[in-house]
């Protein structure tokens, strides 16, 4: 049997490695997706004061400390049963919204859309951010920083820093803004939706304009039907911040909506011997092994998983978008999963449409941002839909405020048996008998996992040099064949 | 941006919160104790960060110099080995890259191709760690013990940068 190392993947926070195992007639026999978990952050938390936990776990991640941290505060509002003011809501689905414009940016532009812009088989010393402003214009790398520089300008203003925020606290916010940053904060939110609507507007020209693209898109490599999971509003619509949780089957029917605290009795991890990481799964429907389908409890929670939940966005220019992403695509729910790509940019139009409803909405600038603690602490949930996933921390505490036990689910996790099923479904589509390994179709698999835009990581990992890609193939008594090494 | 100018940043990189991967922090604080009251004090800003590639770049934005603090995984040395060299002579210290963005390289050069003001003279100070996998606030010994060698190497390096002749 041979055997195919990618170790670690490029362009994937945390560092992981998969593993092609061949069969003598060199079809892929099986993959293995492997990741080194960070160990120990529930312990690690245990002893402290639950108040200290929304600034201590956005620490554990270099990438959406933001998703974090509002979870956190919203599973500390839990534990001491206080409801913030609206004007707090406001200020963290504000601060979340202009996140979200940062984060998905990111992905697109430097992760996901380099396959897209640049191709699949452009060298990978091209195929980066550098080699999209090189194809696509300069005034492209402006616009980006400035997406990052405006949504780091909107988390300093209400989190107190440009990264880390720290002004989420049980009750609410620790300060407001003020009408002048308001106003500050409006302009940058219409420059947004004019970003996200170039974005889209690219997308469409190079992706959807391209026939190869497209057949890449809907073809049989990346299509996986699963159940999907998501946060909608009380009228079933997307939201990153607040909600109940959709869960939808693979044809589209609604199995059910839960509030986040009731996650124990529709979510259930399976444990694999190969791995650290855990696999989530519906409990109801049950682990049947790594299939897609109805009678599988694999489940996904991505940005496509959102608008396959959902009966629609709740703002207006992403809500077009919307309609027209099933109407090209068939209908809902789509399965194919190299889409999630474009229901990012349409979740990035939505987060910008959103970001400016909350800068203009009345209350937003009220000094009432904190509902003072009364009660004593026990036990609470908070939940948020990170940029890659639902993100559900659940806190246990004495009497004092004291953490006696932690559980996280961290977004990626969800999508662990999802990724890990489209990385073998791609590597069985593309590694056939007799065919020569090349970067390219290795940068084909790796596709398969980066469209869910993954951050195993969930810290900053010290890595040495640019990030290797190693490719290794072995016969079967295990004697090195071919290596192939890149740098991206 | 026009504050900066002059200036010369030192910044350590790593996650506070998982054991020696946060060492560049720990380098940045002892040099910053090590340099209060001395005579480029003034002339030096220190700054902590988790951030890599484009988010790094951006924190550098209007220094002309900079030093960065940081660990690194090469294991071609013993745990706590100190380096000390041009930024320009590593593909990448333990954090400068993001792989959720791009390189340092990629993104200092982004920034530089938008007229940004980045440094020019960039330097990195690392000391060698194992993988890091387990959160904790502490070093181990053998990374604890190199931190004021390396902060000794900040504060020699920034007498030259600030008396080039």
């Amino acid at each position: 049997m041979e055997r195919i190392t990618i170790d670690p993947i490029t362009r994937l926070e945390g560092h992981g490695k998969i593993e092609i195992f061949l069969d003598p007639e060199g079809n892929v026999a099986n993959t293995y997706f492997q990741i080194p978990e960070l160990r120990g952050f529930e312990q690690f938390c245990v002893g402290r004061r639950v108040e200290d936990m929304p600034i201590l776990t956005n620490r554990i991640c270099g990438v959406c400390p933001e998703a974090h941290h509002m979870a956190s505060a919203k599973a500390a509002d839990a534990v001491y049963r206080v409801d913030p003011p609206r004007t707090a809501k406001l200020l963290r689905e504000l601060l979340y919204s202009a996140f979200y414009v940062t984060d998905h940016t990111t992905h697109f532009y430097a992760l996901g859309g380099p396959d897209f812009v640049m191709g699949p088989d452009a060298p990978v010393a091209e195929r980066n951010i550098l080699g999209v402003i090189h194809k696509v214009g300069l005034e492209i790398a402006g616009k980006v920083l400035q997406a990052r520089k405006n949504g780091h300008a909107v988390i300093e203003m209400i989190g107190g820093r440009k990264v880390h925020p720290c002004t989420s606290i049980p009750g609410g916010q620790t300060k407001g803004i003020t009408e002048e940053q308001r106003k500050e904060i409006e302009e940058m939110g219409r420059w947004a939706i004019e970003f996200a609507q170039f974005s889209l507007k690219l997308f469409t020209d190079i992706v959807l304009g391209n026939k190869h693209y497209v057949d890449l898109i809907l073809g049989d490599s990346y299509y996986i039907p699963m159940h999907y999971i998501g946060t909608v509003d009380e009228n079933n619509k997307v939201n990153f911040y607040d909600g109940k949780i959709s869960v939808v089957n693979p044809d589209g029917e609604r199995l059910g909506t839960y509030e986040p605290k009731d996650y124990g009795d529709w979510i259930a991890e399976h444990v694999e011997p190969w791995t650290y990481l855990k696999f989530p799964y519906l409990k109801k429907i049950g682990w049947k092994g790594f299939e897609g389908g109805k009678d599988s409890g694999v489940y996904s929670a991505t940005p496509l998983s959102r608008l396959n939940v959902a009966d629609g966005l709740a703002t207006p220019r992403a809500q077009e978008e919307y309609e027209k992403f099933y109407a090209t695509l068939g209908g809902k729910p789509v399965h194919h999963q190299l889409a999630t790509h474009w229901a990012r940019l349409i979740e990035l139009l939505y987060a910008a449409e959103r970001w400016v409803e909350l800068a203009t909405d009345p209350e937003v600038t009220s000094d009432k941002f904190r509902t003072q603690v009364t009660e004593k602490p026990t036990e609470g949930v908070g939940c948020v839909e990170a940029p890659r996933g639902t993100l559900i921390h659940h806190y246990w505490t004495d009497e004092k405020g004291i953490l006696t036990k932690v559980n996280l689910i961290v977004g990626t996790t969800n999508n662990y048996a999802p990724i890990s099923m489209s990385i073998k479904k791609a590597a069985q589509s593309f590694i056939k008998q007799g065919t020569v390994v090349t970067e390219g179709l290795l940068n084909r698999v790796e596709m398969a996992f980066r469209s869910y835009d993954p951050c195993f990581g969930c810290a900053t990992h010290s890595l040495v040099g640019q990030m290797p890609l190693e490719v290794k193939i072995s016969d079967a008594q295990g004697k090195t064949v071919k290596i192939l090494r890149q740098y991206c | 941006m026009t504050a900066k100018r002059g200036k010369i940043l030192v910044i350590g990189l790593g996650n506070p919160i998982l054991g020696d991967d946060g060492v560049g922090w720990h380098i940045a604080m002892a040099a910053q104790t090590a340099c209060e009251g001395c005579s480029q004090a003034d002339s030096v800003n220190f700054e902590l960060s988790s951030a890599g590639g484009l988010g790094l770049m951006e924190q550098m934005v209007g220094y002309q110099r900079a030093i960065i603090a940081d660990s690194i995984v090469t294991s071609a040395s013993e745990i706590g080995a100190i380096r000390s060299k041009p930024f320009s002579e590593y593909l990448a210290t333990a954090h400068s890259s993001s792989s959720h963005d791009a390189t340092l390289q990629a993104a200092l050069e982004i920034g530089r191709r938008m007229g940004l003001l980045l440094p020019t003279e960039l330097w990195a100070i690392t000391i060698e760690i194992a993988p890091s996998y387990v959160f904790s606030e502490t070093l181990s010994p053998a990374v604890a013990s190199a931190v004021p060698g390396a902060a000794d190497l900040i504060r020699t390096r920034l007498a030259e940068l600030s008396n080039p002749d």
